[in-house]
């Protein structure tokens, strides 16, 4: 341990500038006032000229070469300049009227006319009834969550509703058509979406048809009946959705087919509908 | 080509013939600014391979460029700058350290009249063999005349740093003459 008595590090030069700077010493000077001179031959290497190699040469006249076939007169550039310039304007106008289109589309979209509409198609009972009346609310307001998923509905085209009863859930009175107490409950509008779909926690919900009746609907139903209102950012339905809603299509057709038939059936019976269920 | 250290004159319409792409009118530029380019690139660089490269990259870019040249400067100050700028961005990407101590260098320093007994191509032998970034400090103080101010702007270090690396730089130049002329 001793010999480290004698060690020396070599310090980082820029200290000896800044220590010179504080002792006001011009550093320069140190060498410079007596001895530059003595370098000043250096400055002779300014102007020296050494011969490139002759590969050398033929290297970069060859890349030059190479370049100048590339290279096109200033008019030639001038007219590539304006006709760069005119490709992006006409770009950016391209993306403007898309940008513009798709707007004015998300406007009409489901999402938007939560808005924009105060119309409550559900319970509107005024328009004519025929047998199918889904389609027919979906054609008279379109506001309708149904009226997004057209394809679904396609093939009731022309067929009108019938009011079969009134429902009410959460304070949210419905009317219920052609005995589809499933389709016409989970037929809200946007705008009107009640507040169990709204919640971040599904809980089951009591649909009263009258005094002494009611049916329970489950959490996973809730949960399922949130997913089919789910829209994207630009109003479109999710794939979850999508898929809800043809889930529950599915059972509309069941539903339909067991009571549609036999006219004498009810849903609002609580016989029929438990027949139905089991 | 010149040779004799003269400033060199280049017709303007010379220049404006090579940056319309002219290869006669470059070639004929070229043949007169390649020496002194090529000594430039052989101080900077470590070896000669380096410097061939740096030549190569440095004359690639005047030609680019040469239609931004504004006939305002000497044509040459203008070339120069491209093929400095060339090497410092070589060694920068080399990573040399333009503010580490790579030897030890006693700070004392005195007269040598012997450099004058050395001629160009001695003198050239000497600034090669400095290390990077003493070189570095000599070229471009020494030689190309950039102040201390512009050096530490361009290495991105402290004014005292340039100078004190100088001020090695100088010492270790002396040593060299010294052991040159024994």
């Amino acid at each position: 341990m001793h010999q480290l008595k004698d060690h020396d590090i070599q310090p980082p030069e820029e200290l000896f500038g800044l220590v010179a700077e504080q002792l006001k010493i011009n550093v320069e000077g140190l060498t410079s006032d007596s001895h530059e001179s003595d370098l000043r031959e250096f400055e002779r290497l300014k102007d020296n000229s050494v011969e490139p190699p002759e590969i050398v040469t033929e290297k970069i006249m060859a890349a030059v070469h190479q370049q100048t076939s590339t290279i096109t007169p200033t008019v030639s550039l001038l007219k590539r300049s304006a006709f760069r310039i005119a490709a992006t304007i006409l770009l950016l106008a391209a993306v403007w009227g898309i940008y513009t289109l798709v707007s004015t589309k998300d406007n009409k979209s489901p999402g938007k006319d939560i808005v924009t509409h105060n119309d409550v198609p559900i319970q509107n009972e005024n328009r004519p009834i025929s047998k199918d009346s889904l389609h027919d609310i979906v054609i008279a307001n379109r506001k309708t969550f149904r009226a997004s998923h057209k394809k679904a509905y396609s093939r009731n085209t022309g067929s009108r509703t019938h009011q079969t009863g009134r429902a009410s859930a959460e304070g949210y009175d419905f009317a219920i058509k052609d005995n589809d107490l499933l389709g016409s409950f989970t037929n809200f509008n946007y705008r009107q979406l009640p507040d169990f779909l709204n919640e971040e926690d599904s809980r089951s919900i009591q649909v009263k048809t009258d005094h002494s009746t009611s049916i329970t609907v489950s959490e996973g139903m809730v949960s399922m009946m949130k997913k089919m209102y789910k829209t994207k950012r630009n109003g479109q339905f999710t794939w979850k959705a999508k898929r809800e809603r043809k889930k529950l299509l599915r059972w509309k057709k069941a539903d339909a087919n067991f009571f549609d038939k036999n006219p004498a059936k009810n849903p609002m019976d609580p016989f029929d509908l438990a027949e139905f269920i089991f | 080509m010149d040779t004799s250290g003269n400033i060199l004159h280049f017709p303007p319409v010379l220049i404006k013939q090579a940056a319309q792409g002219d290869p006669v009118a470059f070639k004929e530029l070229y043949q007169m600014i390649s020496g002194k380019m090529y000594s430039l690139c052989l101080r900077y660089a470590s070896n000669t391979e380096d410097a061939n490269d740096l030549f190569q990259e440095g004359f690639i870019k005047l030609y680019r460029h040469l239609s931004n040249y504004r006939f305002e400067g000497s044509f040459e100050g203008w070339a120069r700058t491209i093929f400095v700028t060339t090497c410092l961005d070589s060694l920068k990407k080399k990573k040399v350290q333009f503010t580490e101590v790579s030897e030890e260098i006693a700070l004392e320093s005195k007269g040598i009249s012997a450099i004058d007994k050395l001629d160009m191509d001695d003198l050239m032998k000497i600034v090669r063999q400095l290390p990077d970034g003493y070189r570095t400090i000599v070229n471009l103080y020494l030689i190309e005349d950039y102040s201390h101010k512009e050096i530490a702007g361009i290495l991105g270090i402290t004014e005292s740093g340039s100078k004190s690396k100088l001020h090695k730089a100088r010492n270790l130049l002396k040593q060299k003459i010294t052991a040159e002329n024994i």
